[in-house]
Parts: structure tokens; sequence; C-alpha cells
């Protein structure tokens, strides 16, 4: 019972937590459009206009968006600078952050959905294969040495970056090594996520340590996402920079908190210079 | 605030080493501030620029813009170059009392 | 002071120290950082603080709650910006950004990435404002704000230049000029500032203009440009000041009535208006298009924002064109209408001589020089004789914000297509949303600042040397006034051989106006070659 205990106090604060931060985002007003270009924008007829990379409608923005939470776009821009003598720069494309964060993301993902089956009855999927499985290890080992390789990602990484990565590092291995070595019953793991899932918990029978360390893994880290840079999940969905389409001049976007400005009067502005201004001939409001 | 010594006379001055108050420049301050700007003696040519650039002051309360010193003192702006080696905006503008122009000039 | 010559500036080193960030504090090195600004100009703005002080004093003689005033201000903020709280919370330091910011390619510092630039925010904001920064401390990722802290932040967020270009690589979209504007108005707070920023400011606020040109002297500089184009081409172009009844308000940053080679874009517009046969006119009072303001906090760049549309509501026109200018045009594209719109008092720009719906514009009614005249241009509506700008081979620098914070890219292209033969791009990894900045924007181009400017212009100037190298690039063309003060001097200092233009200047060079005289030289005075 400590156990589904366990799963359910995570469970609430994930959607507490999740709660909770997206409503402080959302309360905050978004007081101007920062929209960030990435392409032509729309002006002349004759000229062609980047929808997606500088889109003006909300559509377009939204697909800008979705762009980058499914496929990273941005990520898919990365370069690094090398400094040769000269003095010149260049600037070689370099795509392991995205195809190492892709992997990783998918596979995440797919692992995710697999777990379904243990909470619907008919399982609906299968688990995910071996080959995402690997997938996985792949992405995270990835995700981890680049930290620890590159010096300058060690130095700008803070111990606080390395906390999901060993939940995620053990919530994987004892998840394939379940699977794939150690066998667990996987017919008593559904009876215990099926009595979670229809709130009535039963204790799990029938299962190994491997299986602790699992659930309990897994519930720190989902009870963390929304207290941590793991809130970038739904953060993404925010960035104004991203999400607002390009459109400032074709239609008011409105501050809430804006108050009117103190503006140096034209009147007070003449007052200041009349005299120089009437020598010089320029038409005045007052004489 | 920094001060500028010459000759025994001190001037207030601000971070660039330009006069703090315009008002208080005079022929001798001119040639103190000179020794400043690696202009060794005033000649003629230097108070041609010098008294253009403080006639303009007054009446406009800022430096002229260069292209209009070059045309209007008929010197070519290498030859102002030579009277003043930094330049009619830094060091002319320093040696005529005039504040320092700041913005994206 | 002596200058660093360009082969001590290219030994950078970018391992990054043995210690653990945070690291020591800032080092205040001469022509790394820019004057204080000056009390008189805060009296006069009435910003907090006013006092006589350096960056390099020991005691920055902050007011006795500075701390309270500081963490207050954040708390504030953090409920007014929703990009400055997600951009709080949503890092994920996966270092995309780390070499993409040409303040870190130029210095190899580390506090120089975008990522940690935000950091030193970012572990404040944990400290005072995370159930986690609060309880654990350094542990995760937070640290006190002491006055070495808030040293630190003076030197680095006043070595960002607000260029977004971090941002185009984020896979979260988070822009570290957000957070130098928010880190910039904290300093605010406590009169924390440089002077050239807050000497235009107040100048402007004043007299209209960054520089304080007075309205006597704005109209002499205009009757002064005039002349020139009649010596030049024979014909008397106009130049109205102050005229009621205009179509058309223009306003255009105040360096180009001032600053060379500003003044030669000047030049360029009275032909291209002239030629157009528009019916505008200047205005002393809204004499500024740039906007320093938005260098200091929101309010002052509302402030001096809200001169466009008040004049152009008093001089009755229909609608407002600026001039070239890059933060200019990241305000009036992104902001004035929200600051200080709605102008109901004004209509949806047409162009008076191809009809041109600017649809674009239709809310905020401002329309780009480079938009105007790419539209005569396309239409026909200008003759140009690509020819008299053969003495340059021409390339073309973005500036940041008319490219990241608007996406003017193929206008002044299709301009310098039809005004020159020789265009040629840099590489692409250094153009358009990816351009590099001058090194110089966001209020950095003191002179005292010259080693930070040498530095982050490194990249900027090292493609174009690439492009000089490869097709005999003499001229790099522009459309901001700050780069047209600060590319020269940086390309003299890292390429040579290469001049600095506005777009306008080359399209007035080209430009045949009806009845001219045969030209004897070109906007500069040279010999057409
Ligand atoms: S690219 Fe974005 S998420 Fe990555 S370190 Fe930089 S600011 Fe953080
Ligand atoms: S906005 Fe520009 S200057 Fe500032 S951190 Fe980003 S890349 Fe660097």
């Amino acid at each position: 019972m400590v156990t589904a205990a366990i799963a359910y106090l995570a469970f609430a604060i994930f959607v507490a937590g999740t709660v909770w931060r997206v409503v402080a985002w959302a309360r905050v007003p978004v007081p101007f459009p920062i929209a960030l270009t990435c392409g032509q924008q729309k002006s002349l007829d004759g000229i062609r206009a980047a929808w997606l990379e500088n889109p003006w409608t909300p559509a377009g923005a939204a697909c800008r968006t979705a762009l980058e939470a499914l496929l990273f776009r941005s990520l898919f821009r990365n370069s690094r600078a090398q400094f040769l003598p000269g003095p010149r720069f260049i600037y070689r494309p370099a795509l392991s952050l995205w195809a190492g964060a892709l992997l990783f993301h998918v596979c995440l993902f797919w692992v995710w959905i697999g777990h379904l089956r243990f909470f619907v009855d008919p399982a609906l999927l299968g688990p995910a294969n071996r080959f995402v499985d690997a997938g996985l290890l792949a992405g995270l080992a990835f995700l981890f040495l680049r930290r620890v390789l590159d010096p300058r990602l060690r130095y700008l990484t803070l111990l606080s970056d390395y906390l999901p990565l060993a939940l995620l590092a053990t919530v994987a291995s004892s998840g394939i090594l379940m699977r794939w070595w150690f066998h667990t019953d996987a017919a008593a793991v559904k009876r215990f996520a099926l009595g979670l899932a229809t709130f009535h918990p039963i204790a799990p029978v029938g299962v190994g340590l491997l299986f602790y360390v699992h659930l309990f893994a897994a519930s720190a880290l989902v009870a963390t996402i929304p207290f941590t840079k793991l809130a970038h999940i739904a953060g993404v969905f925010f960035s104004p920079t991203r999400n607002l389409p390009n459109r400032s001049r074709a239609r008011r976007h409105v501050n809430p908190w804006l108050a009117p400005a103190q503006v140096h009067t034209y009147a007070e502005w003449e007052d200041e210079f009349r005299d120089r201004m009437r020598v010089a001939g320029l038409p005045l409001e007052r004489q | 605030m920094p001060k500028y010594e010459h000759d025994g006379r001190i001037y207030e001055v601000d971070e660039d080493g330009f006069l703090q108050e315009p008002d208080l420049w005079n022929e001798t301050v001119a040639r103190d501030f000179a020794a400043s700007e690696d202009v060794p003696e005033m000649t003629d040519a230097h108070w041609v620029v010098v008294n253009y650039l403080r006639n303009y002051y007054l009446q406009f309360g800022i430096a002229p813009m260069v292209r209009k010193v070059v045309k209007e003192t008929g010197f070519k702006l290498t030859q102002i170059y030579e009277l003043f080696p930094s330049g009619p905006a830094k060091g002319a503008c320093k040696v005529a009392g005039l504040p320092k122009p700041t913005g994206c000039v | 002071m002596a200058e660093p010559k360009p082969d001590e500036l290219v030994q950078i080193d970018y391992a990054p120290p043995h210690a653990p960030w945070p690291g020591p504090g800032a080092q205040f090195r001469k022509g790394t950082y820019s004057h204080a600004g000056a009390a008189k100009n805060l009296k006069y703005l009435g910003l907090p603080n006013p006092r006589d002080w350096q960056p390099p004093d020991a005691d920055w003689k902050l007011p006795e709650n500075w701390r309270e005033i500081v963490i207050q201000g954040m708390r504030e903020r953090l409920e007014k910006y929703r990009s400055f709280r997600l951009f709080m919370d949503i890092c994920v330091r996966c270092g995309a950004c780390a070499d993409k910011c040409h303040f870190y390619l130029g210095t190899g510092d580390p506090r120089n990435m975008p990522v940690l630039r935000a950091e030193l925010l970012r572990s404040v904001y944990r400290r005072y404002f995370t159930p986690a920064g609060r309880a654990l401390g350094r542990l995760a990722g937070a640290r006190d704000l002491t006055v070495d802290v808030l040293k630190e932040w003076f030197y680095y967020f006043y070595q960002c230049t607000e260029c977004r270009r971090c941002s185009v690589y984020c896979p979260f979209g988070i822009d570290t000029a957000e957070v130098t504007m928010v880190a910039r108005e904290l300093l605010n707070l406590v009169g924390c500032n440089i002077n050239w920023i807050v000497e235009p400011v107040a100048n402007c606020q004043r007299t209209g203009n960054h520089l304080g040109i007075q309205p006597h002297g704005f109209k002499d500089t205009l009757d002064f440009a005039v002349d020139e184009i009649a010596e030049l081409t024979g014909i008397r172009v106009e130049a109205s000041v102050n005229r009621k009844g205009a179509e058309i308000l223009f306003v255009a940053p105040s360096a180009d009535f001032y600053g060379t080679p500003h003044y030669y874009t000047l030049l360029g517009y009275l032909m291209v208006l002239h030629e157009a046969r528009v019916d505008y006119t200047f205005s002393a009072y809204a004499s500024e298009g740039g906007n320093f303001g938005m260098f200091v906090s929101h309010e002052l760049m509302q402030r001096l924002n809200a001169k466009i549309y008040a004049e152009a509501r008093r001089l009755g026109v229909k609608w407002v064109l600026g001039g070239e200018c890059g933060h200019m045009w990241r305000v009036l594209h992104q902001y004035m209408n929200t600051l200080n719109g709605p102008p109901d008092f004004l209509e949806p720009p047409v162009s008076p001589v191809t009809g041109t719906v600017f649809s674009n514009a239709r809310s905020a009614c401002a329309v780009h020089i480079c938009e105007f005249t790419a539209d005569l241009v396309a239409h026909g509506k200008l003759r140009l004789e690509p020819a008299r700008n053969d003495r340059f081979a021409v390339t073309f620098h973005d500036s940041c914000n008319t490219a990241r914070g608007m996406g003017l890219l193929e206008e002044p292209r299709l301009l310098l297509r039809a005004a020159c033969n020789r265009f040629f791009e840099m590489p692409e990894n250094t153009i358009r949303e990816r351009t590099l900045c001058c090194g110089s924007g966001a209020g950095l181009g003191g002179d005292e600042n010259f080693e930070t400017r040498m530095r982050g212009g490194l990249p900027r100037a090292a493609a174009v040397r690439q492009v000089k190298e490869a097709h005999g690039v003499n001229l790099l063309a522009c459309i901001c006034a700050i780069d047209k003060a600060s590319l020269p001097k940086l390309l003299d200092y890292w390429v040579g051989g290469v001049e600095v233009a506005g777009v306008h200047e080359l399209v007035g060079n080209a430009l045949v106006i009806e009845g001219e005289k045969p030209r004897a030289t070109d906007l500069r005075g040279e010999a057409y070659v």
C-alpha cells in the first residue's frame, strides 16, 4: 500500500505542480509582441514571405511552435564556431545535439506510450521494442557524456542538471533490465497498475526489487517535472518569441498594464526653443 | 570629477577629458587643451577651425557636422586631421571647449 | 589610452576556467566598459540615484536599501513579463546558444555565453523566488544578491547588444535580449547605467533627438543638405520642417543629420523622395527615430517614442515613413503601436506613387523607407544607373533588429541589386536571421568601450574579410545608424579598405533625377570610376 501511496503522491504533485506552473506562466501577461523573426516578413506583393519562419497569422505561429516542439527546429540550425588565423571564423553545422536530443525524446515518448498497456485493459498497444530501448539508453548516454566531455558544457552545467539525468538513467535501466533480463511478472505489474488507474489500489505482489527501484525513481522524476528545468516540456509552448505572429504593425497588441507615456509635449518643447525657431523661420503654434 | 591641469591652471573635465563647463572657455583654455591633443602650437589654421566650431556651437548648442566644418572652413578632412590628430569631432572640439557629441555618430 | 593592437586581441582563450561557475566577479579593465551615466542626465530624466561615480570605483554609492529595491523590482517584472518569467524557468543549459554570441566569440569569456549571461540573473531569481533555490542555495544553482553580483550584472548586461542572435538557436526561443532588458531596468532602479545611453536619452527628451540638435540647427543641416544636392545635380529638392498638412511625416535616426557616413544616406532619402514627388515633412520635435530609451527601460522607450505619434497628430499627416535604423525599427515595428497607439488619427499607408497599400503596416501606420523605395523600384518608378556605383563591390550587413525583430531581409537587397552591379553576400551563417552584430549596439558604442567593441565586432569583421578576399568587396552597405557609426572603425581595425554606406546612399548615387545635370562626383564628392 505504501507503494501505491507513493505513486499517487508523485502523480498528485505532478498534476498540482503542473497546474501551478502553467497557471503561473499564463497569468503573467505578454506585454509586447516580441516574435523573433527567422525569415522574410510579409510586406510587398513581389517578395516571398516565410510563412513558417516568420509567420504573420496565429495558425502560422502555431505551426512554428509545433515544429519547435516536435522536431526541435531551432536546434536543427545549430553550428559550431571555430576561430582560425586570419582572423577568420568558420561555422560548421553541428547536428549531433539535434539528433541526440530527438533520439532521446522520441524513444522516451515511445516507451511511455508502451507503458499504457499496463493501465488499459485490453492493452491497445504493445511495448516498445528493443531498438527503442537501446535508443533511449544511447540518447541518455549522449546527453550525459556531452556534459562531462565537452569542457564548455561541463563549465555551464549545474549540479542540478545531473539530477534529472540520474533519475532518467535509473528509471530506464531498471525498466530495461526487468524487461529483457530479470523478467518481472508483467501480469502482476498490470494488476497493480490497473488498481492505481481505477482507484482501487492493491499492493504489488510477486514483483522484484527492480520494480520498486523503477517505480520510485519514476515517481521522483514525475514529481520534479514542474519544479525543475524539466518544465521546458510545457514551457516551449509558451515562448513568446516563437508562438506570436509577426504582425505588430498590422494589428495592435494590447498591453494590460501600460500607463500612458509622460511625454515631453510639443508645447513645452516649443516654449524652450521658440525664439530660435522664429529666427530660423520655422512654423510656430504660438508666437 | 576628473581634472585637467596645464601650466598650473586646473579645469574640471568629463571622463574623456572634455571641458565640463563650455562657458568657461577662452583662448588660454584652448591653448591649454591643445597641449593634451598633440597640438604643439595653435597656428592661424588651428584658430580658423576652432573659431568656426566655437561660433557654430554658440549659435546651435552643438558641434557642427564634420561635412559642414570641411566645407565652411575650406580645409580638407585630411588637413583637419593634420591640425588635430584625433580629428574634428574629438580633438578640435576639445580644444574649442565643446562637449563631446554622444549618439550614433 | 593606448588602444590594443589586433594581433593582441586575437589571442582568445576559449578554454573555460578551472574554477567552477560563477567564479570571480567582473574585472573592470579599461577599454572593456562604458562610463557611468552622468548625474546631470539622470537628474534631468528623473532617474533614481544620480551621483558622481565610475564602474571601477570600489564604492558604487548605492542606496542603503538597494537589495530590497532590486528584489522588489524583480518581483514586479516577474509579474509583468511572461518572457522574463518563462526564460528564468525553462533553460535546460543545452549550450546551443553558447557560441552564438559575438561577445563570446570575441572574448572567450564564458560569462558572455548567452546561457551564462542569463544565469547571472537566474541564479538570483532562484535564490529569492523558487522553493528549491531558497532551500538548497548553491546546490540548486542559487546565489545571494551581493554588491559583487550587481557589479557583474553591470559588466555583462552592458556587454550584451540585445541582438537576439542567441534566441535563433535556442530550442525554447529563450531571448537573452529580454533578460538583458530586464536586468538593465533593475540596474537603473539603483542608478547603475552608462552615459553613452542616458546622455542621448536626456538630449532626446529635451531637444527631440539623441544628439541634442536644436530646431534651428536641424533646419540649418537640412538647408545645407539641400544646397549640396543642388550643387551636385542642379536640382533643388524640398525639405520642409514641421509643415502642417503634409501627407507623410518622415522620421530618421538623428545621426543621419549629423554623422559621417550617415549624412550621405540623408542625401539619398531627399533625392528619392523628391524624385517620387512625395508630399512629406520632417519634424524637429520628433527628430529622432532611434530610441535609446529602449536601452534603459520600457518606460523611457515609451516616453521618447510618444513624440512620433504626437507629432503625426499635430501636423495632421496621414502616415509615418521611417529611415534606416536598426533599433528604431525594433521599436517602430514591435513596440510603438502597443506603447503609444492606436494611431486612429492616421490612415493605413498607401504609396502616393504606386498606389500600393502597405497592409502589413495598416494599424501602426509606419512604413520602412526600404519597403517604400523597394516598392517604387519594383514598379519601375525610379530610373537607376547602377554603373555609377561601379567603383564599389558591395556586401550587405543585416542589422540585428531589422533581421530578427522584423524580417526585413529582401527589401534592402532588392534595392542593392537595382542600384549596384557588383553585390556579394557574406557567408550564409553570418547574414539574414543569423546576422552577426556590429558589436556596438544597445548603447555600447562609446569610445571608451573600445576593446569590447572591437572584440564583439570581430566575427562580423571576419566575415567581411572573407568577401573582401573572395570578391574584392570594398563597401559594406547597411540600414542602421549604429552600424554606420561603428563599422567604419571596426572594419579599419580588422580588415582595412572597406567603407560603409547606407543603402539609400547607393540608391541616391544611382538615381537619375529628372532634369539633373551630369554629376561630377558621387554623394561623397568622390569621382565615379
Ligand atoms: S540554447 Fe536555450 S535552453 Fe539551451 S542553454 Fe541556451 S538559453 Fe538555455
Ligand atoms: S542578445 Fe546578442 S549580445 Fe546578448 S547574449 Fe544574445 S547573442 Fe549575445
